[in-house]
């Protein structure tokens, strides 16, 4: 089966974190692909390690945090492999990433035109005042009305959603082969949250660029994404094209999951709760992190080594007792 | 606001002088005074007014610019302090340069590299700055540098002796030696001044080492850095532009702090020194039991003390369009 | 699935060895050890040291005066003849009483008028931040030299001036943390249950608001030692010949230029040792509690 080379492939990366006396297994050999101009959800509940395995990508762990194995590969290179300077270069080129923070993401003593218009300089080499008449019109195209003016704003001044429409303004100055949106909406209004997500949708089709969206919001995922990831305790419990998954999912985590939020006339958001982590933590398993609630749970799941099957084709459930 | 906290100030300063138990006079005149000369003193001093009246009288005096006359120089106090004032501004102001831009190498260095063999060192050296007794300092820099190495001259007021002082535009020897184009007067004050203004800088560096660090690793961290990296930009401009502009907030506030020490170290520096400035007149105040200066004195730096404080927060809300636009 | 979670058992948090653990613990703690260690000599100087010295701290021999140090005077000695290692060791006890002192009556006033302040907000809260402010508005040495000279040169006098500059700080302490503690549930629950105000104040609050001002307390140990020497330095508050090292230094000052170094440089010295011990504790202290909080 010719399969074209996947745009990003995280292969089994664990990171681990210090607490206390001993370090703490955050992401558990953690594996999914991203293929180009593809758009991927990244799910779970809060805990479950989604904003980890993102900054890993983009090398922003704190130095406290150590990678502990795997690999992330991107148009060939492992990125873990990389120095800081190169890793640099790689960072706005080829990935950028929107973060859960809005208004505190942007320099509160510079008007945000000039901040966009600095990525303009930056990546793509255009005179300071050529950078600036690009920032106002990327900022219009963003649905900032009043651009010329807005741009002289500073940031206290702007919406929170006008801020984020910002930020996605300098992401896509930057031009990434691959866009990361990490809970791009948290704190907006519903109907902002909406047309944020329209933005990054148009955006990335304007672009061309995959993008990995990580959001609670399996209504978004529903719409927007190709395929999705599951997350649950720092390890992926299914991967799967997204009519597969919502039609069948195979590990019983997800099923539980859909079951539970899952309404005939709304969609509900995956609620909040950070026992999972800390409790497959604290038992130090080995094997499967869902073990412990897990209605199908088999003797070998306690052991280590995740086991992967293909449910259907490009559907992988990361469990013993799928289907 | 702060014209409460100036009335506050002017109040305290008569309460210290005033109101505390002791009688001036007395101290004045030792235990073995005559009392009818204690009496006539008392008289002078005007302490044998009900404090009411006393209190108007200084209110009146003040408003009129008038701190009373110095029993020892027989001036009028305002004279004395403005006559020497430009020396100890010369003092502050190269200790302040000196200390603010070895400060802020140090603490944003460490800042940069946080937890590395060069930033503990440079921890060290601050907590070592901040628990260096001044006077101790000035002298075992006196001890090593004129007397041993024979590096700084005698510490002995502002130019060598023979040496004229330069014709006077800002009071400031090494500035009006510089504007005159006296050579001789600029060597000479220069060297003269740079002993005790590293002396003052060492100890007033270690709390801006600190607290640039500290603002730097804040904003260093923040989220709005993160960003500038995520769209790549370079590490320096990230240093330069972004991180530097936003720490000046918390740093603007310790040059309010360093005002502080400044003035306390001033007085034991230019004893030590014998230095002509406003702190070695207040230690002659004191030694000579001469209130009205000591008040005068008192008075001046708590004065200076708000007005800085008031400049810094105009400072403020320039830089930050959080504070001027709302 | 019972069966299967007793074969999980909570991972052993005793993994690392113990040596090893203490190791990284006291690495971690650095600055805290080498302050504590420095508190302990300075201690162990103050109370053994009388104890321990072979001459008077007044003990006059003109004959040997001046002398560089020695076998017998390992600190040497000053224009008297005097012996500056016992002057140095006696001035100790007197310097850190001071210090302390200062810092108890401080922390005392500070806190308790801090809490009043922090409690009942309002005018109270007002008159008490502008005094504050205004006391802020000069510097601490500044003010208590000012006092001192008004009220005259006992160490009693100098105690209390020093304390007046330092009471603010903890004025300002105090009322932050009683300003949070206050919307607190246990001080909801001590209102219910009827307790007078000055019991919820004192007995309940204050306790939990202590922290910071035992922090920055340690803080102005050290830096009471370098004003209480400062102020004697120039003539106030002690006089010679009582043995403090400020006293000490400004005996000594006039023999600099003469090259005999060891009458001002030794307790100089001492005084920075000491203000070293209490800043390297206070400041790892803050760093602890500021950690603990987050």
């Amino acid at each position: 089966m010719a399969q074209r080379e996947a745009l990003l492939r995280i292969e089994d990366l664990s990171v681990t974190f210090p607490n206390r006396d001993e370090r703490v297994t955050i992401i558990d050999r953690v594996s999914f692909e991203l293929g180009e101009k593809e758009i991927v959800g990244l799910v779970g509940e809060s805990g479950s390690g989604k904003t980890v395995t993102s900054l890993t990508v983009m090398g922003f762990l704190p130095p406290s945090a150590r990678v502990e194995g795997g690999q992330i590969w991107f148009k060939g290179r492992d990125l873990l492999r990389l120095r800081e300077e190169e890793m640099r270069r790689v960072r706005g080129r080829e990935i950028a990433m929107i973060f859960q923070s809005i208004r505190s993401a942007l320099n509160p003593l510079m008007r945000v035109g000039d901040q966009v218009a600095r990525v303009y300089q930056l990546q793509r080499g255009l005179s300071r005042r050529e950078a600036y008449q690009e920032a106002v019109r990327i900022l219009n195209r963003m649905g900032i009305p009043d651009a010329e003016r807005r741009a002289r704003a500073y940031p206290h001044q702007l919406s929170r959603g006008m801020c984020q429409r910002v930020l996605v303004a300098m992401m896509v100055a930057c031009r990434p082969a691959l866009l990361i949106a990490d809970e791009p909406t948290t704190g907006l209004d519903v109907t902002i949250q909406a047309q944020i997500f329209e933005l990054i949708k148009d955006v990335q089709q304007a672009t061309g660029a995959s993008l990995l969206l990580i959001t609670h919001d399996l209504g978004v995922v529903a719409e927007t994404c190709q395929r999705v990831v599951v997350m649950y305790a720092g390890q992926v419990m299914e991967s799967a094209p997204v009519e597969s998954l919502f039609a069948r999912p195979s590990h019983p985590y997800t099923q539980n999951l859909l079951r539970s939020i899952l309404r005939v006339d709304k969609v509900v958001e995956i609620p909040e709760a950070d026992a999972s982590l800390s409790e497959g933590v604290t038992y130090g398993l080995r094997g499967c992190r869902f073990a412990l609630r897990c209605p199908g749970v088999l003797p070998p799941c306690w052991e280590e080594g995740l086991p992967k099957e293909e449910v259907e084709p490009g559907h992988w459930a990361f469990c013993h007792s799928c289907g | 606001m702060a014209l409460i906290t100036l009335f506050g100030v002017v109040v305290a300063v008569f309460i210290i002088t005033r109101i505390l138990p002791g009688n001036p006079a007395a101290v004045r005149l030792g235990p073995y005074a005559k009392p009818d000369l204690l009496a006539a003193l008392e008289q002078e001093m005007g302490l044998d007014k009900p404090l009411p009246v006393q209190f108007y009288n200084y209110m009146a005096k003040l408003t009129r610019g008038d701190m009373g006359k110095s029993w020892r120089t027989g001036q009028p106090v305002r004279k004395d302090l403005a006559q020497r004032l430009p020396a100890t501004l010369e003092l502050a102001l190269a200790a302040t340069l000196i200390a603010v831009v070895v400060g802020h190498i140090l603490g944003v260095l460490g800042a940069i590299k946080q937890n590395s063999l060069l930033d503990q060192l440079i921890r060290g050296i601050a907590i070592l700055g901040a628990s260096t007794a001044l006077f101790w300092l000035a002298l075992v820099i006196i001890f090593f540098f004129y007397y041993r190495l024979g590096w700084a001259p005698a510490p002995l007021d502002r130019l060598d002796v023979g040496i004229q002082a330069p014709t006077q535009i800002t009071g400031i020897y090494v500035m009006d030696s510089l504007l005159t184009g006296d050579w001789a007067a600029f060597r000479s004050s220069l060297n003269h001044l740079f002993w005790p203004a590293i002396t003052l800088a060492f100890v007033v560096s270690a709390p801006i080492t600190k607290i640039v660090r500290a603002a730097m690793l804040d904003v260093l961290h923040s989220d709005f850095i993160r960003t500038a990296r995520t769209v790549g930009v370079p590490y320096r401009e990230i240093l330069l532009r972004d991180a530097l502009r936003n720490a000046l907030i918390p740093i603007l506030t310790t040059i309010g702090i360093v005002f502080g020490y400044l003035m306390a170290g001033n007085v034991l520096v230019e004893m030590i020194y014998a230095w002509p400035g406003i702190g070695s007149y207040a230690w002659m105040a004191l030694v000579n039991k001469d209130f009205e200066a000591i008040q005068g004195f008192v008075l001046l730096i708590a004065v200076l003390y708000v007005i800085l404080n008031l400049a810094i927060d105009l400072l403020y809300s320039l830089i930050d369009p959080r504070i001027r636009l709302g | 699935m019972s069966v299967e979670v007793a074969a999980v058992r909570p991972r052993a948090a005793a993994e690392e060895g113990y040596l090893r653990r203490l190791w990284r613990v006291v690495g971690e703690h650095r600055m805290l050890l080498v302050g504590l260690l420095i508190l302990a000599i300075v201690l162990f100087m103050t109370v053994m040291g009388p104890l321990l010295v072979s001459h008077g701290p007044l003990e006059t021999n003109p004959e040997l005066k001046l002398q560089p140090p020695s076998a017998d005077h390992p600190m040497g000695t000053d224009n008297f003849g005097r012996d500056i290692v016992s002057r140095v060791v006696h001035g100790a006890r007197l310097d850190l009483l001071i210090a302390l002192s200062v810092v108890l009556i401080a922390l005392g006033v500070g806190s308790l008028v801090g809490t009043l302040s922090g409690y009942y907000g309002g005018v109270v809260d007002d008159v008490v931040m502008r005094i504050t402010d205004v006391l802020f508005a000069f510097p601490s040495f500044i003010l208590a030299m000012a006092i001192t000279a008004m009220l005259g040169n006992t160490v009693p006098n100098v105690i209390i001036a020093i304390a007046i500059a330092y009471i603010p700080y903890f004025i300002r302490l105090t009322r932050g943390e009683i300003l949070s503690a206050r919307e607190m549930q246990y001080a909801e629950a001590a209102r219910c249950v009827g307790n007078p105000e000055w019991r919820i104040m004192y007995v309940h609050l204050l306790p939990n608001c202590l922290t910071p001002s035992l922090v920055q307390a340690t803080l102005c140990l050290g830096w009471a030692i370098l004003d209480a020497s400062g102020l004697a330095f120039l003539g106030l508050g002690i006089r010679p010949p009582t043995p403090e090292w400020g006293v000490l230094v400004s005996e000594g000052a006039q023999n600099i230029i003469s090259g005999q170094w060891w009458t001002s440089v030794f307790p100089g010295a001492v005084i920075v040792f000491t203000a070293l011990g209490f800043n390297l504790v206070g400041d790892s202290l803050r760093d602890i509690t500021a950690r603990e909080e987050r």
